[in-house]
């Protein structure tokens, strides 16, 4: 259970981590959609190797940010699985009534590579980057649209709050799983429908727990006189650096290169 | 029944950059009967080497044994060891989740597999030991329980488990005088009467000097002392540097000493120290 990686933040120093939020959040979203945009196996080397260079750059072990994907195996997998016997065309291999077709291998390798990329991408993020100013980027970026009403300094209190406790909750939840077991409960075995009978014992208390902190905080909110965005001064102001500058003329013309490919 | 801890170690999280040694090179020997307690500083590594004793983790390296046999060997049912000792958790009222109190108590017995009428009787018996009314409290919600009862009715959800071995961390946290003296009175009562070997998990070293007969130090992962309590607490100066503290009682009659009063610091109760001190001040006197 403790074992996610995904959102974990690693603290640092190094050029990855001393970027603006607003320049990385920027960036991933410009990556994930270039991923998207590529339409053959010469395109991806872009989004490689800069993933390989922002990955260099930060310092992160491989092999921890390679642990992220694992939980996410199945899905992989599965996303392979389903385009390789679902996609119409040249038939390889016959497996029963199942076909595997040219296409679908293509189609599902490409997918494949896209999740693997996109989790990595995103994971490189919100491991250099600390959840408050993952958010405070978020809530700079946002605000624009407040214009048309969209909320977005409660948007980003809520990402916050819902950051902060995804560890608390993993914890907790790691807490009455085991005081469960020490009652001999069994998480583990059984048919999907007596494992999820099984997770009652876990949901409720959980659940409880979940209500109770969520009182407690907006207790200790209001007893510390928060009320909302409005002329709300912050610590630590956002600043774009000459390296975001940098970092942004790096992607573009990466990006370039990757877009470039889809005319090859 | 006894445990044998050997040379356990237990890190969290290994090969990531969040690896931490939560405990380290741990031996110790609780012989069946005794009463224990275990003291320590928060993130001493108390509540990771209890959670060893049932085989809810397993050590890094080093082995359990439980009646010399090593609990993660192919064959040992790790469901069994845990009907055998008993763990309550801190905050165990936080586990409670049936809709009334006899199904929640019924938990830990069902899923051992017993017939129902063995469930029944073992779930009015452990409701019971707590002092609960079986008649009284076994239709209503947990939910409706104060928290000293609620606690109880966690307590009893375990020892309806009927364990050899009893572990509690923190049985008495967040409660008030009242209902901490209450669990503790029937913690001792439960020990005399089922026979138990109880180890028990405390800050408070009040609790600990009136009911332990044998005390182990945790400071940063290791156990660094053990013996009686009254062996433990002659060394006030080591525990206060390991974030501990020695009875209140006994700290003043240290104190006395260091002022110069012939007096003996061997001390673990009022009743005792007034007795010591009657006895100085008439020797006083007749000299």
């Amino acid at each position: 259970m403790r074992e996610i990686t995904i959102g974990q933040y690693i603290p640092g120093d190094s050029i990855v981590h001393r970027l603006d939020p607003r320049t990385k959040i920027i960036i991933t979203l410009a990556y994930m959609i270039l991923l998207f945009m590529l339409n053959n196996f010469y395109g991806y080397i872009f989004p490689v190797g800069f993933i390989i260079l922002a990955t260099l750059l930060s310092g992160i072990s491989v092999r921890y940010l390679l642990k992220g994907l694992k939980p996410l195996i199945f899905i992989i997998i599965l996303t392979f699985l389903l385009n390789s016997f679902m996609t119409k065309g040249r038939v390889i291999y016959q497996l029963g009534p199942l076909d595997i077709t040219y296409e679908g291998l293509s189609q599902g390798a490409f997918m494949a590579i896209r999740l693997i990329l996109l989790i990595i991408g995103t994971s490189l993020l919100t491991l250099t980057t600390s959840p408050i100013s993952l958010t405070d980027g978020i809530e700079v970026l946002l605000s624009p649209f407040k214009k048309i009403g969209m909320p977005a300094h409660e948007l980003a209190m809520m990402m916050t709050i819902a950051l902060r406790f995804i560890p608390t909750l993993l914890e907790e939840t790691d807490k009455i799983m085991k005081a469960q077991m020490a009652r001999g409960a069994d998480f583990e075995s059984g048919n999907l429908i007596n494992r999820a009978k099984n997770l009652v014992p876990l949901l409720v208390p959980l659940f409880i727990s979940a209500f109770r902190r969520a009182d407690d905080l907006a207790m200790a909110m209001e007893a510390r006189c928060y009320h909302g965005g409005e002329n709300r001064t912050r610590m630590k102001e956002l600043k774009m650096t000459f390296l975001d500058i940098a970092t942004f003329i790096v992607f573009i013309l990466i990006a370039g290169g990757g877009i470039a490919s889809r005319f090859v | 029944m006894s445990i044998d801890v050997k040379n356990v170690t237990h890190v969290y999280m290994p090969n990531t950059p969040f690896e931490s040694i939560a405990i380290k090179d741990i031996n110790w020997t609780v012989k069946d009967g005794e009463f224990w307690g275990l003291i320590g500083h928060t993130g001493s590594g108390k509540s990771t080497l209890i959670q060893h004793l049932n085989g809810l983790l397993k050590p890094t390296s080093g082995e359990i044994l439980i009646n010399d046999i090593n609990i993660h060997s192919k064959g040992v049912s790790l469901k069994s060891i845990r009907q055998k000792v008993g763990l309550v958790f801190q905050y165990p009222e936080h586990q409670l989740f049936e809709e009334t109190i006899e199904r929640d108590v019924a938990f830990g017995p069902k899923n051992m597999g017993l017939a129902e009428e063995e469930v029944a009787k073992r779930v009015k018996e452990a409701l019971d030991l707590v002092g609960l009314s079986y008649e009284e409290v076994k239709d209503k919600s947990p939910f409706e329980l104060s928290g000293g009862q609620m606690r109880r009715v966690a307590i009893a959800g375990v020892l309806a488990m009927k364990p050899e071995i009893l572990i509690l961390d923190e049985p008495t946290a967040g409660l008030d005088p009242r209902g901490r003296d209450e669990i503790l009175e029937e913690i001792v009562t439960l020990k005399q009467k089922q026979k138990l070997t109880v180890i028990l998990v405390s800050h408070s070293m009040e609790d600990v000097a009136k009911l332990v007969d044998k005390l182990a130090v945790m400071y940063r992962g290791q156990i660094v002392s053990q013996g009686t309590p009254r062996e433990i607490f002659q060394d006030y100066e080591g525990l206060v540097e390991k974030g501990l503290g020695i009875p209140q009682i006994t700290e003043l009659m240290i104190k006395l000493k260091e002022r110069g009063k012939n007096i003996s610091t061997d001390i673990l109760t009022v009743d005792e120290a007034r007795a010591e001190i009657t006895k100085h001040i008439r020797r006083k006197g007749l000299a």
